[in-house]
């Protein structure tokens, strides 16, 4: 029907009027946040501590933005071998006046080092001060959200693979010379042997009160070095924990969750979304039967082995002392920094290693020896910080990240806004650390 | 000399220096602007005359309608953008010079002719009612003859504007 | 007291200055007034804020802020440009606009100026400005401001007209050509009930076109001229003919206020709040044909005023004065 010329003209009055008595769709910025989505890319954020100098960010940018300094330094070998190098960072910063925010060099960093921060109140006055250090660049990092955890199901990613069968082997010895120990050794209660497994599943404190007055069964400290992979898993890209959580592959008919799907129709979702979520919904369960009707044909696998005890390595600390280390050793990561608790007390935490060398000894297992910050792999190290024995860590590059009360008193008082005072705070805090501990490091090798 | 007489002196002195400007000008515009200054003080006079309807009125048309049309023809043609000046050439200056003289000394002779020394009593307000009574009763033949010429005019301009 | 005071502005030499001072403070107010509320209502109509921060509560001095911003900008004239003439260019536009504010009778006995032919002194005044725009374009030696100029000058002679008939309408229908006899001869509900209604609305939009506001705004068309002619205009000289447009939106809506509306009367207690709510909404009428439509291309401008407005002004003209003649009460 040929509408009434002219209509279209009131028509047209009445949408801006009626637009008018609308709420406005803009956000007083300055006043009221944005409220961005969690991965915004707002900024590019450095994890310094993954950075191993491989240079690829630098030469991918277009506009040649980012200028890297590094060093090469020495390490002792370990059993016999040649010395090997390293690189380690000196500088890393981005000039954000000629960034142009094409995120290639988030994509090509293969470990994990760069990410996008929704971070994105850095406007300066002077272009130079665009210029971002790693320190910046790392204060940013504590926003960046952690990965979504892998698929149910999913592969394991590699570093996790090795570390877990580093971890398993080390657990196989120290069962074998436990089994030794008991056998030599007169029946003294131990009970570090039953507890150990599933602290290794749950990454919670794991060698619970290993109160054994043998020398031999020394502290739980493998295992608690394994709770620390698990507790920064989910930040370093590896949603899996250990070999005995993650699930078995199984293959079952895609379905649909009928009652899913209704609920969420129900709910007003999306037709789209409730099939996928219902899909979802019946493939977890549909797995979670396979996996079960697998586990009642097959013997149920045996609980990993009890507390490692290092036979060689009569340890120091005192084996009560030994629990502590259970705390979650959070590896710097931007989950550990959001997620994980900051309250870990960095004192008396058990060293151990594989090794089970010397207090003074290299920390770090030579079996998942990692180039230098790789989260990863060097996460699945069981690298735990004693500041008590800060000598001892002389390459530990992962710190329980604290806050540095004075920094924080400082810029607090300075009018910063408190997360920036935290977050500058924290990064004095690894910054100081890991300056005790390169020193300290020196002077032991 | 009264207050009035002294008002007509100053708008005949700005009027007439504004007229001389707006034939010796070089550039075109500023003859135009020069144009509504005179026209202006005309309306002036015709205030001062209490008549405010056809100093209004001259206004209107004059600076609102007639000098808007020239500013239109001149931007529309040859447009001589800022201070660059478009003059005449001698010949059209000569011929400028006969038409005006022809046209001062027309007005002289039949202004003189017809009031000659006599002079004529300044009139009380005239109000527009009886302006357009005059207008519509004792002059309505030469008003309306007027309007015959301006739409013949009209056509005339339609005519030779088609194309066809 | 009071007695005293009426007394003293009996006085022409002290009346005239009053009626002055008051004529200014009108000028400065209402198009301050104006100015504001296009910023909010086009916001609002755009599901925006507009100015919020000048003056702590809803930006309410932002103009006060741009005033002061135009006073402290450069004030450049081209190298090409005629000087004088680009100069003198924002005054010619700005003084008729502000003369026109003394013939609007504000209130029964409230005329700054009365005159019996207030009708064609308001819009003799408003087609003066023109003048000014047309100087303002040719002056500035810049093409985007020529071709602004020309189209001004081609749609102001259009929509002369009309305005000038429906006006004359108006001042065929109260029998004089008085603004204040005009307001009188009305009731509180003015012409808008009858044949003068269509008068309205040529009126208005004419008056729209003569103000060169949206959606007749080609001569400042951003999109294709940069501003028309007020592109190589800055700091105060700009300021002042932006004044000059938000005058004359609100001198166009007294008048029309004053010519359909019934002016300062109401449905009770008459004066001139009534007007100010009259201009109030009619410009807020401005600002939201403004927010709705889209600019008219300038053959549709054109062919709009004269195969539209005109014979519809003309038809109005007709048939104002058969009821007039043979007097069918309106």
């Amino acid at each position: 029907m040929p509408a009434l010329k002219g209509v279209g003209l009131l028509k047209g009055l009445g949408v801006t009027l009626k637009t008018m008595t609308r709420p406005a769709a803009t956000r007083q910025y300055p006043h009221v946040k944005p409220d961005l989505p969690a991965r915004s890319r707002g900024v590019i954020a450095l994890i310094e501590e993954n950075c191993t100098v491989c240079m690829l960010c630098a030469r991918e940018c277009p506009d040649w933005c980012i200028y890297i300094d590094s060093h090469k330094e020495q390490v002792a070998p370990k059993e016999g071998g040649r010395a090997r190098t390293r690189n380690l960072l000196d500088r890393f910063a981005i000039d954000f006046a000629l960034c142009m925010y094409c995120g290639i060099c988030v994509e090509v960093c293969p470990f994990d080092a760069l990410h996008w921060s929704p971070e994105f109140e850095y406007a300066e006055h002077q272009i130079e001060k665009l210029t971002h250090e790693m320190d910046t660049l790392r204060t940013w990092a504590y926003s960046v959200p952690a990965p979504d955890p892998l698929e149910e199901g999913a592969i394991e990613p590699k570093e996790i693979e090795s570390a877990r069968k580093a971890r398993e082997a080390v657990a196989a010895k120290a069962a074998a010379a436990a089994e030794q120990a008991r056998a030599a050794a007169p029946p003294v209660p131990a009970p570090a042997a039953a507890a150990t497994q599933p602290a290794a599943a749950t990454t919670t404190g794991a060698a619970a009160g290993t109160a054994t007055t043998t020398p031999t069964a020394a502290a739980p400290t493998p295992v608690a070095g394994d709770a620390a992979p698990a507790a920064s898993a989910g930040a370093a890209g590896a949603g899996t924990t250990t070999a005995a959580a993650r699930p078995a592959d199984v293959e079952v008919e895609p379905g649909i969750d009928q009652a899913t799907y209704d609920r969420l129709l129900a709910a007003g979702e999306s037709d789209r979304t409730a099939r996928a979520k219902a899909k979802a919904a019946y493939m977890r369960r549909a797995k979670a039967e396979a996996r079960a009707a697998q586990a009642a044909g097959a013997t149920e696998p045996a609980p990993a082995p009890a507390a490692p005890a290092e036979a060689a390595a009569p340890t120091q600390v005192p084996a009560g002392e030994g629990a502590p280390a259970a705390e979650p050793a959070s590896v710097e990561t931007p989950a550990a920094a959001t997620a994980a608790p900051e309250t870990a007390p960095p004192a008396p935490s058990a060293v151990g290693t594989p090794e089970g060398a010397e207090p003074a000894a290299d920390a770090r297992d030579p079996d998942a020896r990692s180039p230098e910050g790789d989260p990863t792999a060097s996460g699945t190290a069981a690298e735990v910080v004693a500041p008590g024995a800060a000598a001892a860590q002389a390459d530990a590059e992962h710190l329980e990240i604290e806050v540095d009360q004075e920094t924080y008193d400082r810029l607090i008082e300075a009018g910063e806004p408190e997360r920036t005072a935290r977050a500058k705070a924290k990064a004095a805090y690894a910054r100081k650390l890991r300056a005790a501990q390169r020193d300290g490091g020196g002077a032991g090798s | 000399m009264n207050g009035q007489e002294v008002a007509f002196l100053i708008l005949a002195v700005i009027g007439g220096l504004a007229g001389l400007l707006v034939v010796t000008s070089r550039n075109v515009v500023h003859a135009a602007l020069y144009l509504v200054v005179a026209l202006a003080s005309v309306a002036g006079v015709y205030l001062l005359l209490a008549a405010p309807f056809v100093a209004f009125v001259q206004v209107i048309i004059y600076v609102g309608a007639i000098v808007v049309l020239i500013l239109f023809g001149i931007m529309l043609t040859r447009a001589p953008v800022g201070r660059r000046v478009l003059d005449n050439t001698l010949r059209a200056r000569v011929g400028a010079f006969v038409v005006g003289a022809g046209v001062f000394i027309m007005f002289t002779v039949f202004l003189g002719g017809a009031f000659g020394d006599e002079r004529i009593e300044n009139q009380g307000a005239t109000a527009t009612e009886a302006l357009g009574e005059s207008l519509f009763r004792n002059y309505v033949l030469p008003f309306e003859a007027v309007s015959v010429l301006l739409l013949a005019a009209l056509i005339g301009a339609i005519v030779l504007a088609r194309r066809d | 007291m009071i007695d005293a005071a009426r007394d003293l502005l009996d006085n022409y030499w002290v009346l005239m200055p009053v009626k002055v001072l008051a004529v200014l403070a009108i000028f400065l107010t209402f198009p301050l007034v104006v100015g504001y509320m296009e910023h909010k209502v086009m916001a609002h109509m755009q599901a925006r804020l507009g100015p919020m921060e000048a003056g702590r509560f809803h930006g309410v001095l932002q103009l006060v802020a741009d005033g002061i911003k135009f006073v402290q900008k450069e004030s450049i004239i081209p190298k090409a440009a005629d000087k004088w003439v680009f100069a003198l260019a924002p005054a010619v536009a700005l003084i008729p606009a502000i003369l026109v504010f003394g013939f609007i009778p504000y209130g029964p006995d409230l005329v700054p100026i009365r005159s019996d032919v207030g009708l064609f002194v308001t819009l003799a005044l408003s087609s003066v400005s023109v003048i000014g725009v047309l100087m303002a374009a040719w002056s500035s030696a810049n093409k985007y401001s020529l071709m602004g100029g020309i189209r001004a000058a081609a749609q102001l002679i259009a929509y002369e007209l009309p305005l000038v008939l429906a006006a004359a309408a108006v001042a065929m229908q109260a029998g004089s050509a008085d603004l204040a006899v005009i307001v009188e001869r009305q009731g509180w509900w003015g012409y808008i009930v009858g044949p003068l209604v269509i008068g309205f609305f040529v009126y208005g939009t004419a008056a729209l076109a003569e103000l060169t506001r949206p959606p007749f705004d080609m001569p400042v068309a951003d999109s294709e001229l940069v501003f028309g002619h007020l592109t190589e205009y800055t700091g105060l000289r700009f300021a002042f003919f932006l004044l000059t447009e938000y005058a004359g939106i609100v001198s166009q809506s007294a008048i029309a206020a004053t010519l359909f509306l019934g002016g300062w009367k109401g449905p009770f207690l008459d004066g001139p709040w009534w007007l100010a709510a009259k201009v109030l909404a009619l410009s807020f009428v401005v600002i939201w044909a403004r927010s709705t439509y889209p600019r008219l291309r300038e053959d549709q401008l054109q062919s709009f005023a004269w195969l539209r407005l005109v014979p519809v002004s003309l038809a109005l003209l007709l048939v104002v004065g058969f009821l007039k003649v043979y007097e069918v009460g309106i």
